[in-house]
């Protein structure tokens, strides 16, 4: 199967009757009429009050959103292909946008039981998670919501905890034994050590508050904290098939997705991940293509590409790919 | 129901042959034909050079064996009422005697596919888990193994690693806010704050190492370190139905049990606790009763109990109860 083969999937969507309708006042909604309270969009310019409360008509995904149609793209290939019962994970929740729109994707096009697994290690991520599967006729009860971070191995991880509904946390700097050696330093050359050891033990925290988002102009920080972790293995051992698997990991995907290929292998028809370096964006896709899988999409992060369908601008890379020994016989 | 009328259990191993056969060298087996390494009980004075190695003939549990009877009765017990598949949970899963002792028996009187999970903060013992499960003809990978302590949250827990085997290791007292004043004001007292701080940071660790049991005769100890920590409700959630959840937690079965009650009640069938302190064991045998569950076997720790078949002598108590609620239709 030939990589970025747009013209083969661009009809993805036909069929489908983008939203159209009443919006309450103080959320916004997409094309599968996923009602999102707009204090979740961490980046909104627009004041609340201004938002919603009135008719809205959306239109279908383009191509020129870039990463978003990958996205929507996944959340109805994986819908159509399901047979019997959906499980779908989101690694990295943020507020629970791709887990709802999946769900809602699942139950307009191809409805049944569905088990949404949403994790993120920011507990206010969680509570909008929550939140937002309430806000959409989905009781959070009903599904697996995992307040941990995404890691190789079970140790507790130093995790960057702040800026909810960002999307702009992960571990791999914070996590490392560089960052930890140059926190004790610091705190040494300060002559905090004392302080440092309290805000742990008191508060399994640092203290330190990093930036998250230092070349925006957001102000996302987070202060660094021992979270627990979770391996994508302990996900996925409960379950003998998953139908998709989203990550937006801000470049953990490099420590988690390595030392499970061969579970994925054998339990996961579709992955798409966001990627965030063009090293771990090629790994990752080297050890998909080793293992059989075919990769539908494979665009780098921070680049503009040229199609012949449409142009887009990428700030994460997307890795599209689907497993064919967990195809559903026809 | 009566609580602790044996009457209509004592039959429970009828028709079961207790195992007899050549036992490896340096291994245990029970009357299920479960092997154990000798490794993994040098802790309570088994000599792996002195045992196995011959041909042994092992009898049916007798209520005399106390904690063992219990154990045993509810491997049997939950294995007949299985139906299709199973689901069986070891919480403070040790060397995972526990989840293996209720596969055999299930695969002996009424087999079928199983998922087993097995969780413990101990490094140690999970790897011993894992090759427990070998041991006994049972892939790991087939299961689920959470290295995690539980707890009420997920937020990480000081946990005393160290003493693999003894199964000694709990939360309550290290990771309580008193626990964690009292570690820092140790370092304070001693001019170790840069060595706590040096070691939280680098290692996950205080560098404090405790007593895990108030013998000084048993030397059984574990250095307190931040683990992950999983909720009962993470482990629940994935399945529509858990059979059995065996827990032996050495008393933070009273910061996990009381979170996940109402979940408990709607999907699991049968809950045995070894329990470590009489208001736990009164309040958790109290939300059981007031949500419907049958207390089977109720006895209270370190105590000894005239009984018209037996005199049982208790370390842990034990609190068995089944849910009529998840009872199958015969």
């Amino acid at each position: 199967m030939t990589a970025n083969d747009l013209a083969s999937h661009l009809n993805i969507f036909d069929g489908v009757e983008p939203f159209s309708g009443y919006v309450e006042a103080g959320f916004t909604v997409d094309f599968v009429g996923q009602r999102t309270d707009a204090r979740f969009w961490s980046t909104r310019t627009t004041p609340v009050k201004e938002i919603g409360g009135c008719d809205v008509q959306t239109s279908l995904p383009d191509l020129s959103s870039g990463e978003d149609w990958f996205e929507y793209y996944n959340w109805f290939a994986a819908a159509r292909e399901a047979r019997g019962s959906y499980v779908m994970m989101t690694l990295g929740s943020c507020f629970g946008l791709q887990v709802v729109g999946s769900y809602l994707a699942l139950q307009a096009e191809n409805p049944m039981p569905a088990m949404l697994v949403a994790v993120d290690a920011v507990p206010e991520n969680m509570e909008m998670t929550e939140r937002q599967f309430r806000n959409n006729g989905i009781d959070p009860d009903d599904h697996w919501m995992v307040e941990a971070a995404l890691g190789a191995d079970n140790k507790p991880i130093l995790f960057p905890i702040g800026a909810p509904g960002s999307g702009a946390q992960g571990c791999t700097e914070t996590n490392s034994g560089a960052t930890r050696m140059e926190i004790l330093d610091r705190a040494v050359r300060a002559g905090a050590t004392e302080h440092l050891a309290k805000s742990l033990m008191l508060r399994n925290s640092t203290s330190l508050v990093i930036d998250l988002a230092p070349d925006s102009a957001h102000d996302f920080t987070g202060e660094i904290t021992f979270v627990s972790a979770v391996t994508l293995k302990n996900l996925m051992a409960p379950f003998p098939r998953i139908d998709f698997i989203e990550a937006d990991l801000q470049e953990s995907e490099g420590l988690v997705f390595p030392p499970v290929m061969d579970l994925l292998t054998k339990k996961v028809r579709r992955v798409h991940l966001g990627t965030h370096s063009d090293r771990t964006h090629d790994k990752l896709e080297g050890m998909f293509n080793e293992r059989g899988w075919d990769v539908l999409f494979s665009y780098k992060p921070r680049q503009s590409y040229q199609t012949p369908h449409g142009n887009f601008d990428m700030n994460d890379g997307v890795l599209t790919a689907v497993n064919p020994a967990v195809a559903h016989g026809s | 129901m009566t609580v602790n009328d044996f009457e209509p259990y004592l039959n429970t191993f009828d028709g079961m042959e207790p195992f007899s056969g050549y036992v490896d060298k340096g291994f245990l087996t029970d009357f299920i034909g479960q092997r154990v390494d000798g490794n993994f009980r040098v802790l309570w004075g088994v000599d792996p050079n002195a045992v196995g190695g011959d041909e042994q003939t092992h009898r049916l549990p007798e209520l005399a064996d106390g904690e063992g009877w219990f154990e045993h009765f509810n491997w049997v017990a939950a294995a007949r009422e299985a139906r299709g598949s199973y689901t069986m949970m070891t919480l403070g899963s040790c060397y995972g005697g526990q989840a293996v002792g209720s596969y055999l028996t299930l695969q002996a009187i009424n087999p079928m596919p199983a998922m087993l999970v097995a969780v413990d903060g101990v490094p140690e013992n999970m790897e011993m888990t894992r090759q427990h499960f070998r041991n006994n003809g049972l892939d790991p990978d087939e299961h689920w193994m959470v290295e995690a302590a539980m707890s009420g949250d997920n937020k990480p827990v000081l946990f005393p690693i160290g003493s693999p085997g003894s199964g000694a290791q709990n939360c309550v007292d290290t990771n309580s806010t008193p626990a964690r004043m009292a570690i820092l004001e140790l370092a304070r007292r001693n001019n170790s704050t840069d060595n706590l701080a040096e070691n939280l940071l680098l290692r996950n660790a205080t560098d404090l190492t405790v007593p895990l049991v108030p013998n000084p005769d048993v030397d059984w100890t574990g250095e307190i370190t931040f683990v992950s920590a999983v909720t009962l409700k993470d482990l629940l959630t994935p399945f529509a139905r858990v059979d059995y959840v065996e827990a032996d937690l050495q008393e933070s079965e009273r910061l996990v049990f009381p979170p996940a009650m109402d979940l408990l009640t709607k999907k699991v069938r049968r809950v045995h606790l070894g329990t470590h302190g009489d208001p736990t064991h009164d309040m958790l045998e109290g939300m059981f009763r007031e949500r419907g569950w049958d207390i089977l076997f109720s006895y209270k720790p370190r105590a000894s109990y005239q009984t018209e078949y037996a005199t049982l002598d208790m370390n842990d108590g034990v609190l068995t109860a089944v849910n009529p609620a998840m009872a199958y239709s015969s």
